[in-house]
């Protein structure tokens, strides 16, 4: 199995903050999870791969070649962020914002075609969105709103989707209506997921490899078939008995 | 339902700039003399107020999307201010309107001004009312500076007036033909830009990971809002709130349009309220003329006040 993205060395601080200390780690499954306690890292770690933040020590290799050699809109093509969650002070219709995921594809004084239209409706039908095109997003339901930035990332037609906290705030079937998407496009096209999550029943089920982090480093992987038994580990992670997860888990 | 509400709305919106235009031009018998006012006066004037109009709601507007703060106006963040600064200093030292030299020190303050009130909301946590407060700061700044300038040079005192509550009138054809020259060209940079100010409105982040390079982006959208406001303070003075109350109003009659018309919109909207308000100051106190700044700060300052009523009431 080749590994799709590979982390070595990799240091952040914020000021005085150290927050990544030499974190090394590659990635090759289908879905991979990222868990761990708050504040050990994760969103940073996701931020550099995607490209916001620049300012880090240490090497990204995405498909056996340094982000820093690829050009942005390169990089754009190849990979998707999807926030947690979008604040915007102004309205936006959820057309707009979709189009804005066609936006790397775009040579510089071109204007949308009808490709990338037609891109948009075969998304929006495919996760249920067709009928909310035209409504603003900032009237949405919060399950609805994630929804569309993750169809924003499809409509982007990356290989690879990096997804921060992308469910926390959403009920049971929306969570689930969200991976099993993801879950059916590694299948048909082959895309690679990388997401950071809270919910670790969410992760088992979903999941092919869970990585657990602490203290900003990889800490040990696990499958989703040895949570089970990797339950002491965890528990170290998150500071808490192994009963209390055991628990949780089950 | 909705396409129909915004017909009629149409409908009255022209009629109302038809009958502005008509009454502000009074178009009865031509004589020599009412040409001479037509020509040397009225129509210099209009298309002042033209310019003045576009290139502050533009400003105003994407300098609210690019900060993501609705409060945000090229007059309270203190770019209006700067720029009134530089036309002062420039007409002590005696550069000449519209040489290089001047455009380039107006340009110069102004730029500086938008960029030091935005780099000092982005250092403090809560951007939105920071970047106010800087503004208020910076203001201040630049108008005790004016008025050391304006106590120690005659030259300025009359300047002062006239570009701290704007004025339309005296402006040769040259002046007013080279400020169109500008502002196009300004409107068809922004225009090629505007879908990545769009990414940038919806989200920072999410606009790195789709390929637009935002500190460049904002870098050169900053100096194309200072450069528009530059032009309108040099054609007329400051004149307050525009840029804040435009861009909100054009936003809730046509909140669907794409933001491509929308500026463009909103920029005829500017001109349109600027028409209105001169009508009003030219014809209130018939015969003593008011500054056009007086309208635009009243019904500005009472619109600003609204706005931050409602943003407390929904943030509650």
């Amino acid at each position: 199995m080749n590994n799709f993205i590979k982390i070595k060395n990799l240091f952040f601080n914020y000021g005085e903050k150290k927050v990544l200390k030499g974190l090394g780690a590659e990635f090759s499954a289908d879905i991979v999870g990222i868990c761990g306690a708050n504040g050990c890292g994760k969103t940073t770690l996701l931020k550099i791969i995607s490209g916001i933040i620049k300012e880090y020590e240490g090497e990204i290799e995405i498909f056996d070649k340094n982000i820093k050699d690829y050009k942005k809109k390169e990089l754009a093509t190849l990979l998707s962020f999807v926030p947690g969650e979008v604040n915007t002070p102004f309205e936006f219709r959820v057309m707009d914002i979709l189009l804005m995921g066609r936006l790397p594809r775009l040579n510089f004084l071109d204007s949308y075609s009808k490709t990338d239209f037609n891109k948009i409706f075969d998304i929006a039908d495919k996760i249920g969105i067709r009928s909310i095109l035209d409504r603003n997003f900032n009237n949405l339901s919060n399950g609805e709103r994630q929804l569309v930035l993750v169809a924003q990332a499809l409509i982007q037609g990356s290989s690879v989707i990096l997804m921060d906290e992308p469910t926390s705030h959403l009920d049971i079937n929306h969570k689930i209506k969200i991976f099993d998407i993801l879950k059916n496009e590694t299948f048909s096209r082959k895309i690679k997921v990388i997401t950071v999550l809270h919910d670790l029943k969410l992760a088992a089920d979903y999941c092919d490899e869970i990585c657990f982090m602490n203290d900003g480093k990889f800490d040990f992987k696990l499958k989703p078939s040895e949570l089970l038994t990797g339950c002491d580990k965890i528990s170290k992670i998150y500071s808490i008995s192994e009963d209390k997860i055991k628990r949780y888990i089950l | 339902m909705k396409k129909n509400k915004n017909l009629i709305f149409y409908k009255i919106f022209f009629s109302a700039l038809l009958f502005c235009l008509f009454s502000y031009f009074s178009l009865t018998i031509p004589s020599d003399y009412d040409k001479d006012i037509l020509i040397n006066l009225r129509i210099p004037r209009f298309l002042t107020l033209i310019i003045t109009g576009f290139s502050l709601s533009t400003a105003g507007m994407i300098l609210q999307l690019l900060t993501k703060n609705p409060l945000a106006d090229p007059f309270i963040i203190g770019t209006s201010g700067s720029s009134m600064l530089a036309i002062i200093i420039s007409n002590i030292i005696g550069l000449k309107f519209y040489g290089f030299e001047y455009f380039f020190l107006i340009l110069s303050f102004s730029v500086s001004a938008t960029l030091i009130s935005y780099k000092i909301s982005v250092l403090s946590s809560s951007q939105n009312t920071s970047l106010l407060l800087s503004g208020i700061a910076l203001n201040s700044f630049v108008l005790s500076i004016i008025v050391i300038f304006v106590i120690f040079s005659r030259d300025a005192t009359v300047n002062f007036f006239h570009l701290s509550f704007g004025s339309f009138a005296y402006n040769e054809y040259r002046v007013i033909g080279y400020s169109f020259f500008i502002i196009s060209i300004l409107f068809i940079i922004i225009s090629v830009l505007i879908e990545h100010i769009k990414i940038i409105a919806f989200d920072e982040e999410k606009a790195e990971t789709l390929g637009v390079n935002t500190k460049r982006l904002k870098l050169i959208v900053f100096i194309i809002t200072a450069a528009l406001t530059s032009v309108s303070v040099s054609v007329s003075g400051i004149i307050g709130f525009v840029g804040l109350m435009i861009p909100h109003i054009t936003r809730r009659l046509l909140s669907n349009a794409d933001l491509k018309i929308l500026f463009l919109i909103n920029a005829v909207y500017g001109a349109f309220f600027l028409l209105i308000s001169d009508l009003a100051v030219k014809s209130l106190f018939y015969p003593t003329e008011l500054p056009p700044g007086v309208i635009s700060s009243i019904a500005g300052s009472i619109f600003f006040i609204w706005l931050v009523l409602k943003r407390e009431k929904r943030n509650e």
